[in-house]
This record gives structure tokens, sequence and C-alpha cells, in this order.
């Protein structure tokens, strides 16, 4: 089943056209990834699916409803954490929550529980300065959980972490993401970040961005010296170039 | 504010021995510069007269304190949802900072008479002003990525106003607080001087008239303890509000 999908979106900005003619579509339980150059418009396409934006051509459909610039109906996580530097992190993964009005209880109790899971257990109360970079990341991304959407757009969820930290991250995101059977679409221009995670790879490209290719990740394990992986990786960057 | 450290208590323990010294030889006559302890005496003597006017010069600030307040808030918050009536009006607030709101005390005596409003009045004027800018300038330094988040989690404008803005504005919210705090008193005592029929002022030009120094300088050091605790206060206000900090 489709879950999010858009048809033909185009957008510019300032008598520039950005992206043109995109069309893509998420199924029930995929990851499915965005990859491109910086500066292609990337986010610019995450916040036409978010409804942040208004598309200048095309519509965004949820669940076969048009839900184009209606923001709110699906979970987002932008490029950089954006916690609330006061607010202590569970304050501020409760927040989907209490915007739903979901009793204050209720809602902490939801939001100790996705930290557990998200082994942030003993940050409770602490401030988000006070967190490394992963762990502010990890709690950006229990927020996002808690919107309860369905469908989930995070911009380079692993940007802004070292390489080890990254590593780590990526093994933990994909069974996480699983577990709950949610739908996502992430970015990223890190090629081998792409094969690990996603089920399907959208590569944006051109002066003006459009999807000019769709590449299905089919390969028995995700191991970065797994001979599938290699012969993927390649034909991937022949197709980015 | 920076705290007082010892030394500048010894400083300023030198600068009182040294005065009341100057007054007892008599090199300026006791009449024009009072010593320390006369002006004590002063304040001992005339306490429940200077209680009296401070109770109705403290009344003033705080109601002109309250409207202003109010007023920042609701003028703030319309700004920031309406941005063409902030770049309309912002800029002339800003501007209007620099004129001394005091210079226009006599004309609000001539509009409102000897009671409480002109007094009042230029207090919320005085209070006005800096409490707006901070607020606004306040608003304006709101993370933009999370302004979007929120709004792609649905969160409407009060939700937003109260989760986002405000924590953002209230450094510089703050900030215009303390400069208001330590205004208001001054205001509503220069507001005095022009007339009326209480007030720390009113009582200041009354000993001026008796050539009584002695209790002119007690009431410039109520004004002064009264301006120093009323920025306290705020400070206290803030630590408690902004416990992030
Ligand atoms: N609000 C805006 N107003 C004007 N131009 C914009 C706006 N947002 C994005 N752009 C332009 O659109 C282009 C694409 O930006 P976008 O942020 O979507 O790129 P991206 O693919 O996400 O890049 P990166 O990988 O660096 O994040 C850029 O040239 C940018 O300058
Ligand atoms: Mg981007």
């Amino acid at each position: 089943m489709v879950v999010l999908e858009g048809k033909g979106l185009g957008k510019s900005y300032e008598g520039e056209k950005i992206i043109e003619n995109v069309s893509l579509r998420v199924e029930k339980g995929e990851m499915v990834c965005l990859l491109g150059v910086s500066g292609v418009g990337k986010s610019t396409l995450f916040n036409i699916l978010s409804g942040l934006e208004m598309p200048d051509e095309g519509d965004v459909f949820l669940k076969g409803e048009c839900v184009t610039g209606k923001s709110g109906k699906v979970g987002y996580m932008q490029q950089s954490d954006l916690l609330l530097p006061f607010k202590s992190v569970i304050r501020n993964v409760m927040t989907p929550l209490i915007l739903k009005k979901t009793d204050k209880k209720a809602a902490r109790r939801e939001a100790e529980a996705i930290l557990e899971e998200f082994d942030l257990g003993e940050c409770f109360d602490m401030l988000p300065r006070e967190l490394s970079g992963g762990m502010r990341q990890r709690a950006a991304l229990a927020r996002t959980f808690l919107t309860g959407c369905d469908v989930m757009l995070l911009d380079e969820p692993f940007s802004a972490l070292d390489a080890i930290t990254r590593g780590k991250m990526q093994d933990w995101f994909r069974t996480v993401i699983k577990r709950h059977g949610l739908s996502t679409v992430f970015i990223t221009h890190d090629i081998d970040e792409a094969i690990l995670l996603s089920d399907r790879i959208y590569v944006l490209s051109g002066k003006v961005g459009c999807i000019t290719d769709e590449i299905l990740v089919d390969i028995s394990e995700r191991d970065s010296s797994s001979e599938d992986f290699i012969r993927l990786k390649k034909e991937i960057i022949e197709k980015v170039k | 504010m920076k705290k007082f450290k010892s030394w500048d208590k010894a400083l300023i323990a030198i600068i009182l021995v040294l005065w009341q010294v100057v007054g007892m030889i008599g090199v300026v006559p006791s009449f024009m510069l009072p010593t320390p302890i006369d002006v004590v005496k002063a304040l001992f003597v005339d306490w429940q007269l200077i209680g009296k006017n401070t109770l109705i010069s403290l009344y003033e600030a705080f109601l002109g304190m309250g409207f202003a307040l109010m007023g920042s808030f609701i003028a703030g918050v319309l700004m920031d949802r309406f941005p063409s009536f902030r770049k309309a009006v912002f800029p002339l607030c800003v501007v209007s900072q620099t004129i001394p709101t005091i210079a226009i005390a006599p004309l609000l005596v001539l509009w409102f008479g000897f009671g409480v409003t002109p007094k009042v009045l230029l207090v919320f004027l005085t209070c006005f002003f800096p409490l707006l800018v901070g607020l606004v300038s306040g608003f304006e330094s709101a993370d933009a990525g999370i302004l979007l988040l929120y709004r792609s989690m649905g969160a409407g404008y009060l939700r937003t106003l109260w989760d986002v803005k405000l924590p953002y504005a209230a450094e510089s919210f703050f900030a215009g607080l303390r400069i208001s705090a330590s205004y208001a008193v001054v205001g509503a005592v220069i507001a005095e001087w022009l007339g009326g029929e209480g007030g720390l002022g009113v009582y200041m030009t009354r000993v001026r008239k008796g050539f009584q120094f002695d209790r002119m300088f007690a009431v410039i050091i109520v004004i002064s303890l009264l301006s120093l605790v009323l920025v306290k206060i705020v400070d206290m206000i803030r630590d408690r509000v902004m416990r992030w900090r």
C-alpha cells in the first residue's frame, strides 16, 4: 500500500526553479532514501512533503488523501536536532503528544518509555546542552516518533555525528524503524548510508532537481564489505555522476 | 549586576567616613552638606512622613509599570502576529527610546493636572518602550528552525508563542524590565516635582523650600534604595523564570 505520494511536484524561489516534476511514493513499512548532492533541493522537497511549503505544481497525498500545504500530517525531523534549549529532554520529547492534547501524565509515561528504548533513560531531566551530539539526535528522533504519524521524513538524520557514532546509530536506527513498522524517507548524500539503511533509493539530481533514478536495494546482507554492496555502490556512483 | 566585592564596600565606607569628617570640621557648612549621620538622623526623625510618601510614589511606580507590562505585552504580541504592523511601528518605537520621556513630564502635568494620572503616565511611558523593544526583538530571535518544527507538528500560534517565542524573548525582555524597574520610581518622583498631593517628589520640593538638606539627602537615599531593590526583585524573578540559564 502506498502511504505517501508526491505527484509532479515543482517549486521555484524568486523565479528560479529548484525542483521540477518530482514524483515519488513510499510504501507501508518501507525505508526510502533520497540521495542527492548539496543544494539540489532535497530539503525543499521535504518542506513540500511535510506541508510546510506550498508547491508551485503538483500535489501530495497521504493514504490517498490530498494534503498539499497541510502541515502536521507527517513526522518531520529537520537537518539539525532542534531541541528547545530551555526544556528538559523529556519535555522536548513529550511536545508532540502535548500538542495533540494528550493528558500530561500519559504523555510523560509514553516519552519515558521511548527514551528508555532509545537508551536515554538517564537523561529525562537534563537540558539538551548536557547531551552529546548522538544523544541529542536520538532525542530528536524520539520526539519525531511520538508525533504518532505513520510516515516520517528525516533530513540527514546522522550528518551531525562523527563516523563511529554514526555507524552505531545507523544499525540501531534500521532496527528500531523496522520494529515500529514505520514508513520513512530520509535524506543523505552518503551513498554507503543510503545502501545500508534503505529499501529503495531515489536519486535527485540535475540543475533543476528531478528524480533521475530509482534503485531497489535488494542485497542479502547489509554489510559494506560484501560483494553485493560494492557492486550496488559502483552502480549508484555511475548514476549520480 | 555584578555583586559588590568586599573592597567596593570598603571604598564606600571610606567615602562615608571622609564625608563625615569633612562635615564635622566644618569645611562645608552643615546646612548645605549634611553629614551621613545627620542624614540617617533625618531619616529616623521624619520616617513617618517619608514612609507615607514612599508608599504613594511606589504606588504610582507600580501602577505605571503594571500598565506598561500589560501594554507592551499586548502590543508586542500584536506586532509579532502581524508583521506588517510591526514593520510600520517598531522602528518608531526603537527611535522613541532616545527621547527622554522625562522631558515631556511638564506637558503631562498641563494635560492631566496634579493628580495621580500624569505620574502613572510618565512611569508608563518610561517603562513601556524598553519592555516592548525587549519583547519584540526577543520574539525575533526565536530559532527559525524550531518555529518550522512547531508548524510541522501542527502547533497553533498561541502554543508556539508560549512554548518557543516567550522563552526566546525572556532574556531581552528581562533586560528591558531591569531598565524599567530602575527608572520607575525616578519617573514617578520627577512627575511629582511638578506638583501633586503626595509622594517623595512632593516631599522633596517641600523640604527644598525649607532648606532641609538632611531630609533631601535622606529621600535621595530612599529613592536609590527603592530602585536597587526593584532591580534585585526583577533579577530574582528572572532567575526563577529562566531556570535553564
Ligand atoms: N526559503 C528559500 N528562499 C529562497 N531560496 C531557497 C529557500 N530555501 C531553499 N532555497 C534554495 O533552494 C536550493 C535548494 O535548497 P535545499 O535546502 O533544498 O538543498 P538541499 O538539497 O537540502 O541541500 P543540503 O544537502 O545542503 O541540505 C538552494 O539553492 C537554496 O538556496
Ligand atoms: Mg538540506
